[in-house]
C-alpha cells in the first residue's frame, strides 16, 4: 500500500503561520478549529535563547489510532495513498478518535456536530497537486508525498519523534521532520506568539 | 448542510456565531470567524455546492489578481476566486516553476486573509453619524462613547459639505486637519489647509540621508547591493535586521541563500529573533536606543588596533579620497566648527574616550564582544553592514545614518563587490537597486489653481492642535518629495535661524486614508483634541480608531471593489504587481474619489478640476506607461503590448503599442517578473560609480563626498527648531532611553519607568491593517515580551495580565515570558487597534500609540523603540483572548 506523508523542514521555518491561514481558507474553518497548526517552543535562556516551531497537522499514521477507535468506519485510511480521510456522512460525533489521537489531530465541529479534520487536499492531491499548506510556505518548509520518496529526497536527518511529540511507536506516524537542534532539548517551553 | 443553507446560515447570523475554547466550556461571542459569503443587496447570495467550495481546484468562479496593498514590507500576489460575485477562496503565485534563484512571490499569512479586508463581517455598510451629533458638535465628549445612526449618502454629504462651509467661513481652510492624501484633491482647491508628515517607519533614514548623498533605502535604492552580489559576502552584521517579522515576502529566503554561500550572520538586536533563529546568526543582544554606543566603540577598536601593515583594518585609501571629516587633515571646505570624529573617538571634546568599556555600560554589549566584532568588520573580509530602519525610530537618533556610513568607510565596505553599508528593510530587503519594472504615471495634470498645505510634523501633532502652536517648516517633507532636489529646497530657507513656531487652530479634523490617530505618537492626547474640535469626520471600511471618536463616519471600498490598479509603493526590485477589480462595493460603500466628486458639487469645486480623467483612464494610463528594463540592463521600453482590440475593449483613450506582455496576460496574471541569474545584467553595487570616480561621479551632498562631518546637516537640523545637533555623528542619549530608566544614571537609581518598551512590526498586522480579522487573531495573540528576569522579579507568570504605565497612558495585555529579549526590555508589537476602558482610562488592546507621548527632537523623528515603563503584574480581571472581543459590527 501506498503511504503519502509531510516533510516539515523546521530549520526553515519562521513561524509566520501562513500554512495555517492557506490550510483555514482551503477548508472554510472558523475561530476554534485548526486542522494544521504552528506551534512555537523555546530553549535555552539569556543570552543563549532558542526557538523553533513545529507546521502540524494530521500525520496520516500507517496505525492511526483514531481509524481503530472509530466505530462507525467514518475515520478511515484511503487505500491509493495511506491518507487519513474521514466521512461525514457516517460519523455519529461520540469523539472516539480525539481521545484516541495522541496528536490531537481530530477536531469536534460542534455546530455540525461532527469530526473533522486534515485530508492532505486529497482532492488536489487525486489531480497531481499539493496540499494547500505545501505551496502556501513563504520559507519553503513543507513538502508531501510518497514517504519513501521524501525520505530519499531528504536524506537522513529528517525524524518522525521529538521530545515535544509524542512516541511514533504509537501510531507509525507518516511525517518526516528535519529538526533544529535545539528542538532535541527536553526543556523546553511553548509560547503563544 | 447544504452549502446554499451554509451561506444563508453566514448572511443571516451574521454576528452571533459560537467558537470554541479548546479545553474549556463552548463560550458564545460576537465573533464572526469567517468572512462573509454574501449579502443583502449589492451582492448576489453565492450559490456553492459544499463539494465545490470544498475544493480549491473546483471549476466555478474566475480567479481574479487580487490587490494586497497594504504598507507591510511584502508585496505578494495574491488571488482570489470568484463565484456569482462573491471572494470564496485565496491563492497565490503559482504561475512559475519555484526555484531559489527565481521564486514565486507567495503572499503571506496576511495576504491570504485579505479575504476579511473586503467580505468582513465588520465592514461598514452604511454612512452613519453619531446619535448626539449636532452641527458645530454637540456633545463633544461622547465621541467615543455614542451610539451611531445609519443615515443616507444625501443626508451625510449635505452635512459635510455644510460643516466645511462654516468653519471655512469662521475659522479659515487652515483650521481643517486631513490627515490622509484622499481629500487633497477637493481640499486644495479651498485653501491651504493642513496636512501632516512624519518620520514614521523611517526613523532618522527619513530626509537627513538625502543631505548626506546615501541611500535611505526606498526612494534612493542604491543603498545596498543586488541579491546576488550579497551572495558574495562573507559576513553579515545586522541591526535590527528581522525580515522574518518585518518584511514577508522572499527576503529571509534570499538571506538563506547568503547562508548558503557560506557567508556568518551577527544580529544585534534586543531580541533574538525569528530571522537570527533561521539564520544560525550569532546574537548580540542591546538594549533599545544605544545602537550608536556600540558603532562608536567599534569605530573606537577599529582606530585603536588597525596597523596597515600587521593588521589592517581601515581602509585609509577610501577614508583619505572619499569622505571628510575623519580627522583633522581632512576636513570639509564648509565646516565651521574645529572638529573632527577621530578626536571625537578619542574623547578630546567631552572627556569620553568611546571605549568598549563606555559602550558596554550604556548597551550593554560586553566590551570584550565589541572588541571580537570589531577585528571581524576589518576592510580585508567582505563585509555587509546592513541596519533596518528600527534602531533610528528613537528620538535623538539623527546622526545614525551618518554614523553608519561613517563605520562602512572605516571598513571600506562601500562600492564593492561582497561589501555593503546601508539599511536593507521593507520590501526592498537584501535585493537592492533600481526597480526592473516601473509602474508607469496615470497622466493626470490638474489646470486648476491648488493651495500648497500647511504641515504638522506627527512628534508634535496632537499636542500642537491642543494648545494651538506648531513647527510650521516643511523643509524635511519637501526633501523627501524629490531627494535629488534637497539643495534647491533649502536654497530657499535661512539656515541661520531657528524656525518660529506659528498659532494653529484646527477645528474639523478630516480621516481617511491614514490610521493616524492609531499610528501616530500621542494617542491619548490625541483622543482628548477629537473631543475637542467642532468637527471631526473619517472614511473607512471598519471601525478603526480614527472612525470610533469621528461625528461622522463614511463607508469605504477597498481595493477589491474600485478599478484595477498598481501597488501604491514599490514591489522588489524583480517584479511588479497589478491588480483587478475583483468585487462590486458592498452595501453602501462608495470610494474616497466619488465621495470628492459629490462634495465638489456642494462646495462648488468642479470634477474636472481633481479628475480630468477618469479613474479606469488613469489606470489605462498607468499600464501603457509601465516600463521594464532592457535586456541589456541599459535602459527602459514598455511593459505592456497593447492592441487597438484591448483599447475598444478597456473602454480607453489610447495609441496601440509593443511590449514585452500582452495587456490580458499581464491582467490576469497580475505580475511580471524579471528572469534572474547571477552574473546577469541587472546586478548592483551600491555606490560603486562613486567609488571608481568620486569627481566624475559625486554623491549628492553638499561636498560630492561623504560627509563624516556634515555642516549641511547640522544647519538644516539647526534650522528645524527643535534642538541642536553636532555636524558630527555623535552619541546623543534619546529621550526616554536607557539612560533615562534610572532617575540618575550615575549613582544608578532607577526611576520611576524603569523598563524600555520597543514596538516591533508584527506579522498579525501591516501596521493597523488586519488587526480586526479573527483568522489573524486567532494566529498570534499580540502579547507583551518580557525577559524571564524582568517577570521573575514581578512576579509575573507567563499569559499573566500585565500592566504597562508610562508617564503619558497605560496598557493590559497578556504576558510572554521569554529568554529571548534583554533583560529591562519589554517588546509590545505595533498597530493594535485601541480599546478604551472608559472607567478607568486602561487600553485593553495593548495599542502601542497610547504609551507614546509627543515628544520633539532634532528632525522630528518619531521615537518608538525605546519609551520608559513601567510593568506590574495585573490584579484587575484577565484579559480575555482576543478573539473573544466582540468585532466591531454596528448594523
Amino acid at each position: 500500500m501506498s503511504q503519502y506523508g509531510f516533510y516539515f523542514d523546521m530549520t526553515k521555518c519562521i513561524g509566520c503561520r501562513t500554512c495555517q491561514i492557506a490550510c483555514k481558507d482551503k477548508n472554510r474553518l472558523e475561530v476554534g478549529t485548526l486542522f494544521r497548526e504552528v506551534k512555537t517552543f523555546e530553549t535555552g535562556s539569556f543570552p543563549s535563547p532558542g526557538i523553533y516551531h513545529l507546521s502540524t497537522t494530521c500525520n496520516h499514521c500507517k496505525n492511526p489510532k483514531c481509524v481503530e477507535g472509530c466505530p462507525t468506519g467514518a475515520m478511515h485510511k484511503l487505500e491509493a495513498n495511506g491518507i487519513v480521510d474521514y466521512d461525514p456522512n457516517i460519523c455519529i460525533g461520540c469523539k472516539y478518535c480525539i481521545w484516541n489521537c495522541p496528536y490531537e489531530v481530530p477536531q469536534y465541529i460542534e455546530e455540525k456536530g461532527i469530526i473533522n479534520k486534515c485530508d492532505a487536499c486529497k482532492d488536489l492531491v487525486a489531480k497531481g497537486k499539493n496540499p494547500v499548506c505545501v505551496d502556501s510556505c513563504i520559507m519553503r518548509c513543507i513538502d508531501f508525498g510518497e514517504l519513501d520518496d521524501l525520505k530519499r529526497k531528504y536524506g537522513e536527518d529528517a525524524v518522525n519523534e521529538l521530545p515535544i511529540l509524542p512516541s511514533a511507536s504509537i501510531t507509525n506516524p507518516s511525517v518526516l521532520i528535519k529538526p533544529r537542534k535545539n528542538a532535541y532539548s527536553k526543556i523546553y517551553v511553548e509560547r503563544e506568539v | 448542510m447544504g452549502m446554499s443553507n451554509f451561506i444563508n446560515k453566514l448572511v443571516n447570523t451574521k454576528v452571533d456565531r459560537r467558537k470554541f475554547l479548546k479545553g474549556s466550556a463552548a463560550v458564545t461571542a460576537a465573533v464572526a470567524s469567517l468572512p462573509l459569503a454574501g449579502y443583502d443587496n449589492t451582492l448576489k447570495e453565492a450559490s456553492l455546492k459544499e463539494a465545490d467550495i470544498a475544493h480549491i481546484n473546483t471549476n466555478a468562479g474566475k480567479w481574479v489578481s487580487a490587490a494586497c496593498w497594504h504598507n507591510c514590507g511584502g508585496k505578494c500576489l495574491v488571488k482570489a476566486l470568484v463565484v456569482d460575485g462573491v471572494v470564496v477562496r485565496q491563492k497565490t503565485d503559482d504561475l512559475r516553476e519555484d526555484t531559489d534563484d527565481n521564486p514565486q512571490q507567495r503572499a503571506c499569512l496576511r495576504g491570504r486573509a485579505e479575504q476579511f479586508e473586503a467580505q468582513g463581517a465588520d465592514r461598514l455598510k452604511y454612512p452613519m453619524k453619531r446619535k448626539n451629533w449636532k452641527p458645530g458638535g454637540g456633545d463633544k465628549s461622547l465621541r467615543g462613547k455614542d451610539e451611531w445612526e445609519r443615515i443616507s449618502w444625501n443626508e451625510a454629504l449635505k452635512y459635510i459639505a455644510d460643516e466645511i462651509t462654516r468653519i471655512k467661513d469662521k475659522y479659515g481652510v487652515e483650521s481643517i486637519y486631513s490627515t490622509s492624501g484622499e481629500p487633497g484633491p477637493l481640499l486644495n482647491k479651498l485653501g491651504s489647509y493642513v496636512s501632516h508628515w512624519g518620520t514614521s517607519s523611517y526613523g532618522a533614514w527619513y530626509a537627513v540621508p538625502h543631505i548626506l548623498g546615501i541611500g535611505d533605502g526606498i526612494l534612493v535604492r542604491d543603498a545596498v547591493n543586488d541579491r546576488f552580489d550579497l551572495q558574495k559576502s562573507e559576513l553579515v552584521v545586522g541591526f535590527g535586521l528581522n525580515p522574518a517579522w518585518s518584511a514577508m515576502g522572499n527576503s529571509t529566503h534570499f538571506y538563506l541563500e547568503m547562508k548558503k554561500k557560506g557567508c556568518k550572520f551577527v544580529i544585534i538586536d534586543p531580541v533574538y529573533t525569528d530571522t537570527a533563529a533561521t539564520l544560525e546568526a550569532e546574537w548580540i543582544p542591546i538594549r533599545p536606543g544605544t545602537d550608536m554606543t556600540l558603532q562608536l566603540a567599534l569605530a573606537y577598536t577599529m582606530l585603536k588596533e588597525d596597523d596597515p601593515v600587521t593588521n589592517p583594518l581601515i581602509d585609509w585609501d577610501f577614508l583619505n579620497h572619499y569622505t571628510y571629516g575623519f580627522d583633522a587633515e581632512h576636513m570639509p571646505p564648509d565646516a565651521r566648527e574645529n572638529e573632527n570624529f577621530k578626536d571625537y573617538l578619542l574623547g578630546k571634546y567631552d572627556n569620553a574616550p568611546k571605549t568598549p568599556e563606555w559602550a558596554e555600560e550604556i548597551s550593554g554589549v560586553p566590551a570584550d564582544t565589541i572588541r571580537k566584532l570589531a577585528r571581524r568588520i576589518g576592510k580585508n573580509t567582505k563585509t555587509a553592514l546592513l541596519t533596518t530602519w528600527a534602531p533610528a525610530r528613537t528620538h535623538n537618533s539623527d546622526s545614525m545614518p551618518q554614523l553608519f556610513i561613517t563605520l562602512g568607510a572605516m571598513g571600506g565596505h562601500i562600492g564593492k563587490s561582497g561589501h555593503a553599508t546601508g539599511t536593507s528593510c521593507w520590501n526592498n530587503a537584501a535585493n537592492f537597486g533600481k526597480a526592473l519594472v516601473v509602474s508607469g504615471s496615470d497622466g493626470m495634470v490638474s489646470k486648476a489653481k491648488t493651495y500648497t498645505p500647511l504641515y504638522l510634523n506627527d512628534t508634535e501633532g496632537w499636542k500642537a492642535i491642543s494648545s494651538g502652536s506648531y513647527n510650521p517648516s516643511g523643509v524635511f517633507p519637501s526633501i523627501n518629495g524629490k531627494p535629488a532636489d534637497w539643495k534647491k529646497v533649502i536654497s530657499k530657507v535661512d539656515l541661520k535661524k531657528k524656525i518660529e513656531k506659528k498659532p494653529i487652530n484646527i477645528q474639523m479634523i478630516w480621516h481617511s486614508g491614514s490610521a493616524i490617530l492609531q499610528t501616530r505618537e500621542g494617542m491619548k492626547e490625541g483622543i482628548q483634541v477629537h473631543r475637542k474640535v467642532e468637527f471631526v469626520l473619517s472614511q473607512s471600511s471598519f471601525l478603526t480608531t480614527n472612525s470610533k471618536y469621528a461625528d461622522i463616519v463614511l463607508p469605504i471600498t477597498t481595493w477589491w471593489e474600485r478599478e484595477g490598479n498598481f501597488p501604491s509603493s514599490g514591489c522588489n526590485r524583480d517584479i511588479m504587481l497589478v491588480y483587478s477589480n475583483v468585487i462590486k462595493p458592498i452595501y453602501e460603500a462608495k470610494d474616497d474619489d466619488w465621495i470628492n466628486i459629490e462634495l465638489g458639487k456642494l462646495l462648488d469645486v468642479p470634477e474636472k478640476d481633481m479628475y480630468p480623467i477618469s479613474q479606469k483612464q488613469r489606470f489605462f494610463n498607468k499600464l501603457v506607461n509601465s516600463t521594464v528594463i532592457n535586456k541589456e540592463g541599459t535602459g527602459y521600453e514598455p511593459l505592456v503590448e497593447i492592441t487597438a482590440k484591448d483599447i475598444a475593449e478597456f473602454g480607453c483613450t489610447g495609441k496601440p503599442q509593443q511590449g514585452k506582455v500582452p495587456l490580458n496576460k499581464f491582467l490576469e496574471d497580475g505580475i511580471y517578473q524579471v528572469e534572474r541569474h547571477d552574473g546577469d545584467n541587472y546586478g548592483n553595487i551600491a555606490y560603486e560609480k562613486f567609488r571608481k570616480d568620486p569627481v566624475k561621479n559625486p554623491l549628492n551632498s553638499a561636498t560630492g563626498l561623504i560627509e563624516i562631518y556634515s555642516q549641511t546637516k547640522a544647519d538644516i537640523l539647526y534650522s528645524q527648531g527643535y534642538n541642536e545637533v553636532s555636524p558630527l555623528p555623535k552619541y546623543v542619549p534619546p529621550r526616554d532611553g536607557y539612560e533615562s530608566t534610572y532617575s540618575n544614571f550615575g549613582d544608578k537609581a532607577k526611576g520611576k519607568y524603569p523598563y524600555q518598551l520597543i514596538n516591533p512590526h508584527y506579522i498579525r498586522r501591516s501596521h493597523s491593517i488586519y488587526d480586526n480579522v479573527p483568522w489573524l487573531r486567532e494566529a498570534l495573540k499580540q502579547p507583551a515580551y518580557i525577559s524571564k528576569r524582568s517577570a521573575d522579579e514581578k512576579g509575573i507568570k507567563n499569559g499573566d495580565t500585565v500592566l504597562i504605565t508610562s508617564a503619558y497612558g497605560k496598557t493590559l495585555r497578556h504576558a510572554y515570558v521569554t529568554e529571548r529579549i534583554a533583560p529591562g526590555v519589554i517588546g509590545l508589537p505595533h498597530g493594535a487597534w485601541a480599546d478604551l476602558d472608559e472607567s478607568n482610562g486602561i487600553d485593553k488592546a495593548g495599542a502601542d500609540n497610547y504609551l507614546c507621548g509627543n515628544i520633539s527632537t532634532g528632525g522630528g523623528v518619531s521615537g518608538w523603540n525605546t519609551q520608559n515603563v513601567n510593568l506590574e503584574k495585573w490584579t484587575g480581571t484577565p484579559l480575555p483572548d482576543d478573539t473573544d472581543v466582540p468585532q466591531r459590527i454596528i448594523f
